[in-house]
């Protein structure tokens, strides 16, 4: 399975080093196109864990690069390369999927829950017990959700989650203990 | 690190793993110019044109309903048997437009503080009197009833007997011609579903006493499956009531999510209910449509009862090379025999459309509404195999009748 890292392009401190070479690279832009070269699987995966299905996730970051391009110019001169801004993006707009979704009843309910997909690959990726804990996340508040996610997927920090979801560090702090304390509840473990 | 977060960690892992090669293509250097100008204007166009070919080759197919062709805007209110208004929801707001200009002609809030997630109406053929279906905090799902006046106001907006439903989840609702009756579907169990198959309760509007018709138990011979019921119509006598139902398979553990919901395994059927009976069994009725799952979006019956216009999804192989396409198509059938008569329109359609409205109008037009969790809606009526956009989009509505 060809795989690439996920922190692969990520230099400590969840920052991107400047592509050397790269002739977009400039102080008066973003540079979309390594953006996206390095961190579209990361953010299509982070949005398939919230969003539940590869289709809207994919759809979600596509959305995000597309307005991200819009507004290069506004995000230059980030020494994260506009990650941290993209991670933002993409956790936003699947917050509003999902709230678009439960407005209407018939798109929830034939959506399986995060991290469970359709393919045979999936199904055969996904054990009893991970599907079990993937259900119990799902009916985790949005917001422990996506602490849980940001940190437990990606290993984010407590400082990089709270400026990812724009909450301070003792929120997340206190969303993380909840969220595990629930999710423990319901997978039958103790916290 | 606890055990709960190792086996959060490991399936959220795990779970990711599953998408290895993205359908997306990534921005390819190849699609960037390598002779940069050193005009930063210019620069930019060639980065923007070298973003939109890279979105485009890269956009999974048809992210948006790209219609094709032949869209109009709306004829003079009222003409053509069109309804003169219909009305929208966003899921906080009743709105009423005018169906010809899309003006907003009346706007509120719900009567009651609505609690998020669903919302239904429902339209009687005097084209005036309307029902809206939601759920009252603390309260649970209540019906009210309101007319539209000539100036398209909102006016005698009360709740019908019977009181609130309870705290159930409401898939759709439809009205009978006179509207003295309420067919609602519902079922007790939010996103992630229990297993629990909806039920259809037959209201009556005057004085709100219910029949309900279950579907606690798969056909004869089938495996133990989940009914979902996704949209209901009546014919203009109000004699018979038909829904589209989709039979989902899912494991029947008590309080086991069901994971496997959707098109695999599972099957679709249209069938009747007789509105006078006294309840019973949802597979009781006429089978009028059987097919594999995840064929119809949407299906309604004809006010004579003869035909049933469905929406359906489907992926479609052209004739001689080239990728395979997603098209959504409103087809008419032969009730009587089950058979596709006519394609009544026909579009390219998205990943993700959903069916959010199907409501069929007085003289042969069919409103539909179909959204896209990131992009356009389609947004209008179908006649004479044309889409006839309303105006506005009505791109914030969630669900929409007439």
């Amino acid at each position: 399975m060809n795989e690439p890292s996920q922190h692969a392009a990520r230099a400590p401190g969840g920052t991107l080093a400047a592509p050397p070479g790269d002739p977009a690279a400039g102080p008066e832009r973003l540079d979309l196109a390594a953006l996206f070269r390095r961190h579209h699987l990361e953010l299509v995966r982070l949005a398939l864990l919230l969003v539940g299905d590869q289709p809207t996730a994919e759809d979600v970051v596509q959305d995000v690069f597309a307005r991200l391009q819009a507004r290069d110019r506004r995000l230059a001169g980030r020494d994260d390369g506009g990650l941290a801004y993209a991670r933002t993006a993409v956790v936003n707009a699947c917050r509003s999927v999902l709230r678009h979704r439960s407005t209407v009843h018939r798109a929830s309910a034939a959506l399986p829950p995060p991290g469970v997909q359709d393919s045979a690959e999936g199904q055969a990726l996904l054990a009893e017990d991970r599907r079990q804990v993937l259900a119990a996340l799902s009916k985790l508040p949005p917001r422990r959700r996506e602490v849980l996610v940001l940190r437990y997927y990606l290993g984010l920090s407590e400082a990089e989650i709270a400026a990812t979801l724009g909450i301070s560090a003792g929120a997340v702090k206190s969303s993380a203990a909840r969220g595990l304390a629930a999710l423990a509840r319901q997978i039958g473990e103790k916290p | 690190m606890t055990e709960t977060e190792d086996r959060l960690t490991d399936a959220l892992h795990a779970a990711a793993r599953s998408v290895t090669a993205p359908a997306l293509r990534p921005l390819d250097d190849a699609l960037v110019p390598r002779h940069v100008s050193a005009d930063p204007r210019q620069r930019r166009h060639r980065w923007l044109a070298a973003v939109a070919s890279a979105a485009a080759v890269a956009l999974i197919a048809g992210l948006a309903v790209a219609v094709s062709g032949h869209q109009h805007t709306g004829p003079a209110a009222g003409a053509g048997g069109l309804p003169r208004y219909y009305v929208a929801s966003d899921g906080t707001w009743l709105t009423i437009r005018a169906t010809a200009t899309g003006r907003e002609t009346a706007k509120v809030l719900y009567p009651a503080p609505p609690r998020p997630g669903w919302f239904e109406a429902a339209a009687t053929a005097d084209d005036r009197t309307f029902f809206a279906l939601f759920e009252a905090r603390g309260e649970g799902a209540i019906v009210y009833r309101f007319q539209v006046t000539s100036a398209g106001r909102i006016s005698h907006l009360a709740p019908v007997p019977g009181g609130p439903l309870g705290h159930v989840l409401v898939d759709t609702m439809a009205v009978s011609p006179s509207g003295s009756q309420l067919a609602i579907a519902v079922r007790n169990s939010l996103f992630p579903a229990t297993v629990g198959p909806d039920k259809v309760i037959v209201l009556s509007t005057r004085t709100g006493a219910r029949t309900t018709w279950a579907g606690d138990r798969a056909p004869r011979g089938q495996d133990q499956r989940t009914l979902w019921i996704q949209e209901l119509s009546w014919t203009a006598n109000g004699r018979e009531l038909v829904y589209l139902g989709h039979w989902n398979q899912c494991p029947q553990t008590p309080g086991k999510p069901c994971l496997f919901s959707g098109p695999p395994g599972g099957y679709e059927q249209v069938r009747t209910l007789n509105p006078a009976g006294r309840g019973g069994s949802l597979t009781g009725g006429r089978l009028l449509i059987n097919a594999p799952g995840g064929y119809l979006g949407a299906a309604a019956i004809s006010p004579d009862g003869r035909t049933l216009t469905g929406v359906e999804v489907a992926t479609v192989q052209p004739a001689v090379s080239g990728p395979l396409r997603r098209v959504f198509r409103v087809t008419q059938f032969d009730v009587r025999t089950g058979r596709p008569l006519r394609v009544l329109y026909q579009a390219q359609a998205g990943n993700r459309d959903l069916v959010r409205a199907f409501v069929p109008g007085p003289a042969g037009q069919d409103l539909i509404l179909i959204t896209n969790p990131v992009r356009a809606t389609v947004n209008g009526w179908i006649a004479r195999h044309r889409l006839h956009r309303l105006a506005p989009a009505g791109s914030d509505a969630s669900f929409e009748t007439w």
